[in-house]
């Protein structure tokens, strides 16, 4: 059940500073060398850099059968457990649960970023780029653009000397969840 | 301004009704309805048109944990297992395991006028699972205290070890050993493989069955590896808990010390023999 992030909200000007401070992501390349638990999904954690004590981490997951559901999280596991913000490519609508949100501004449809409000509430939202229906597929398609876009709504910036790759199998585009499947 | 009881069921129903919208996925539809989970996610069905039929399913999405539904503890899997298996019989939901790895719950029919109401079952169906799978079975004390120790160790090896080698609550990649075979903490270096259990409960009851947990899943990579040079088995024990009762839980301890051929470690006060025991690079 989602719950609200007590650390958070009790530290939401620190949490702010964690997520607007630089951090630099040092490695020139993000390739999938972890299976993730649940065994359609492969994943990479890559350390970022920062002024600030708290060590950072960029988790990177994407799915094996449907190569254009990928995530980005940002995880200080020295402030809190639960990944800091996050990107979706695909996947799950998020409800936005407000008593000041009518119902009609509720729905986020993928990609969308997650995030927590003052309250310690998760809640997910799109950029103006998000908006743009043509932006969406081609971040779809291309996984270093969703890297992009994910840089730059937290400011991590790429070592001067390195132009982080990632290395990622060609999307299957568009993917059919039920192709191939034998409905009995 | 007040509106007619015409006027403001017209405002609601028009509100619910556009919350429903769809994605083109290849020949399938994917269908979000306005149907959503105590996870906060809108629940999604999917339309395809094969050999005259039309298929409504989750997708996979259900097993593919697209709505942040996770299963925390194994008391939870049980009665969500016995949950889920009454909603499967009320909405009369097939099921099927393509690829080994897709689980696929879904419905399908012959008639077009009854694809809409196969989307409203297989979506509420979707939401009474998801939901199941989300609510937590466990006494509030309880779960509030085994995810502290969690986190209290877990800190203890962020601080002590790089997070290169560590990995959290995963399981060993290896198709010889289960994935359902899990451990607290697994760390990695060029020649060794160090498995982690963590051993804590409010009471006697759930302080064994986690001992239990921990003497099996051992016992499964004993009997899957052998006693391999390149594998040690470490069991870490929150020794302030309430369930920490040495004296009625002997003949278990006993049992996990034999599994592991070493004695578990008592966080409190002996947390730094985790360090001696498991090298740092």
């Amino acid at each position: 059940m989602s719950k609200i992030n007590t650390k958070i909200k009790e530290n939401f000007d620190t949490y702010k500073q964690l997520l607007s401070e630089k951090k630099v992501l040092n490695v020139k390349q993000i390739s999938f060398d972890k299976q993730k638990s649940h065994k359609n999904w492969i994943e990479n954690n890559s350390q970022l850099n920062g002024n600030h004590e708290t060590k950072f981490l960029l988790n990177t997951q994407q799915s094996k059968l449907d190569r254009k559901d990928y995530k980005f999280r940002l995880v200080a596991t020295d402030f809190c457990e639960q990944a800091l913000a996050r990107f979706d490519a695909d996947g799950a609508t998020h409800h936005n649960k407000d008593n000041q949100i009518p119902l009609s501004k509720r729905k986020i449809e993928a990609p969308h970023f997650h995030c927590f409000d003052k309250n310690g509430k998760e809640i997910a939202y799109k950029t103006t780029f998000l908006e743009i229906k043509d932006n969406c597929t081609e971040l779809q398609k291309n996984i270093s653009i969703g890297l992009n876009h994910f840089c730059n709504e937290f400011n991590i910036q790429p070592n001067q000397e390195k132009q982080t790759e990632i290395v990622s199998n060609n999307s299957i585009f568009p993917f059919d969840i039920h192709d191939g499947v034998n409905f009995i | 301004m007040s509106l007619s009881q015409h006027d403001l069921f017209s405002v609601i129903k028009s509100d619910f009704c556009n919350l429903f919208s769809y994605k083109q996925r290849g020949d399938t539809i994917e269908i979000i309805t306005s149907i959503c989970t105590v996870t906060n996610c809108y629940v999604s069905v999917f339309i395809s048109q094969k050999n005259n039929e039309y298929i409504v399913s989750d997708g996979a999405w259900i097993f593919g944990r697209q709505y942040e539904n996770e299963l925390f503890e194994d008391i939870d899997k049980e009665i969500v297992d016995k949950v889920t298996n009454q909603y499967i019989e009320h909405y009369e939901i097939k099921k099927l395991v393509h690829n080994h790895h897709q689980t696929y719950f879904y419905k399908k029919t012959d008639n077009i006028h009854l694809v809409s109401a196969l989307v409203f079952e297989v979506a509420h169906f979707v939401a009474a699972i998801i939901n199941a799978q989300s609510l937590s079975y466990l006494e509030v004390k309880e779960e509030t205290e085994s995810r502290q120790f969690k986190k209290e160790v877990n800190d203890f090896f962020h601080a002590n070890y790089s997070s290169t080698i560590v990995s959290f609550g995963s399981f060993i990649v290896d198709d010889s050993i289960p994935s359902t075979i899990k451990f607290n903490a697994i760390i990695r270096t060029n020649t060794m493989l160090h498995l982690v259990m963590y051993i804590s409960g409010t009471n006697l009851s759930y302080f064994t069955n986690a001992t239990c947990k921990a003497i099996t899943n051992f016992e499964i990579v004993s009997k899957k590896r052998g006693n391999a040079n390149y594998l040690t088995k470490t069991v870490i024990i929150n020794n302030k808990c309430d369930g920490y009762q040495p004296e009625k839980t002997a003949e278990y301890l006993s049992h996990l010390t034999e599994t592991t051929n070493s004695k578990p470690i008592l966080y409190h006060g002996f947390r730094d023999d985790i360090l001696r025991r498991i090298p740092q690079t």
